[in-house]
């Protein structure tokens, strides 16, 4: 009996892939060809304009605090039963311990400090990158008159309004779409990593840490390996800037061609296909999460270590 | 269809990231060839080769990202 509900359940699936591909776009059952844009879409909200994207990094705001204040509740409270973390706490706990464990690898005895911006890091960019699978993102929002490019006719069913493959002046402004896939916040996570390298490079080095980028000494102790030092604190200066730009155009890069890809699927194949694409999706996220973190601490790790020691 | 400036942006788009993602792709695939061998002699270093893997995939892949900022240049700026 089970086998036979297991062959049943796949040529379902198949049936429902085929009628995707062929049968589908041959009669109404028609998808709509996604409208990609790279800056945000504006939902009015009152008075306001809000991007959409602003909505989704706010809704991951939300689900991680959230999380942390449920899971921390005990601990705040002082109560006795912190002490033997269960449910919740100790989903927090492990997820913060194996984060901290694994900088410290990297980082040594350097790493307290600088742990709570990592695996801020770390979980802020995870949890917006995941939202943008949760069903709703990008799919639901307001019906409004296309500005530029081709629009969709639309058609309602019942009190809801759809858009459909025919050509009109229609057009969907989403209320969720993910943080990362608006270039200003990957930016604004790009500067927070780059400028707090340079704080924690100050704090273990002192003053003497910008003699790695203008390096004064090398140059007055003359010669030509003087001349060169010197020449490679002014490419040290340059490559802080091109951080910045690859720290952000990864993450943006990443997850905006996430999304393009997933709206293009399933708009080619509604049914299954695009399964194998939010797992990878899911993959690219939690990929680029680490990314970012384990980046931000070899930088950080580089900038921390005495310039000039090893010799 | 008629070869205008539009045309050849998007044309240069593509050609930008499509040939600018060739040699991250071969570098970043030598960078997990050599990880993968380094992990398989020496199962306990996994960590630090993964560290590193990761510091040396970014600088691979940090060359596409400039071919992706000119591309996306392309389409929306020139």
């Amino acid at each position: 009996m089970k086998r036979v509900a297991k062959v049943l359940a796949v040529l379902v699936l198949i049936g429902l892939c085929a009628f995707s591909c062929v049968i589908g776009p041959l009669g109404q059952g028609q998808v709509v060809r996604p409208h990609i844009q790279m800056a945000a879409e504006e939902v009015p909200i009152g008075p306001l304009h809000v991007p959409n994207t602003l909505i989704g990094l706010l809704l991951a705001d939300l689900v991680l605090i959230g999380l942390f204040l449920a899971g921390t509740r005990h601990i705040r409270a002082g109560r006795p039963e912190a002490m033997v973390p269960r449910g919740l706490q100790n989903l927090v706990e492990a997820i913060y311990e194996f984060l901290a464990n694994f900088l410290r690898g990297i980082l040594g005895e350097r790493a307290e400090k600088m742990l709570p911006l990592l695996i801020t890091f770390f979980l802020f960019i995870l949890v917006a990158n995941w939202i943008e699978l949760f069903p709703g993102f990008d799919t639901v929002g307001l019906i409004e008159p296309v500005h530029e490019g081709e629009g969709h006719a639309v058609r309602s069913v019942g009190p809801l309004i759809f858009l459909t493959h025919e050509p009109g002046e229609y057009t969907l402004v989403p209320f969720l779409r993910a943080a990362n896939t608006d270039l200003n916040v990957p930016l604004a996570l790009a500067l927070i990593s780059v400028f707090m390298t340079q704080v924690y490079g100050v704090q273990a080095l002192g003053w003497g840490y910008f003699s790695r980028f203008i390096n004064i000494k090398a140059l007055t102790s003359g010669g030509f390996m003087g001349l060169m030092n010197f020449l490679v604190g002014l490419l040290e200066t340059l490559s802080e800037f091109t951080k910045i730009i690859s720290f952000g155009f990864r993450l943006f890069g990443n997850i905006f061609a996430g999304m393009v890809l997933l709206l293009v699927i399933s708009s080619l194949v509604p049914f299954v296909a695009p399964v194998v694409f939010y797992i990878l999706e899911l993959f690219v996220g939690a990929v680029q999460a680490l990314v970012f973190m384990m980046l931000t601490a070899a930088f950080t790790a580089v900038a921390t270590a005495g310039h000039g020691e090893h010799h | 269809m008629e070869i205008s400036k539009e045309v050849m942006k998007l044309l240069a788009a593509g050609l930008a990231i499509g040939l600018g993602a060739i040699g991250p792709g071969i570098g970043i695939g030598l960078v997990g060839l050599g990880g993968a061998q380094a992990t398989g002699r020496n199962p306990e270093a996994s960590g630090t080769i993964l560290t590193n893997m990761i510091l040396a995939i970014a600088f691979a892949e940090a060359v596409a990202i400039y071919a992706l900022v000119v591309a996306l240049i392309l389409i929306f700026v020139a």
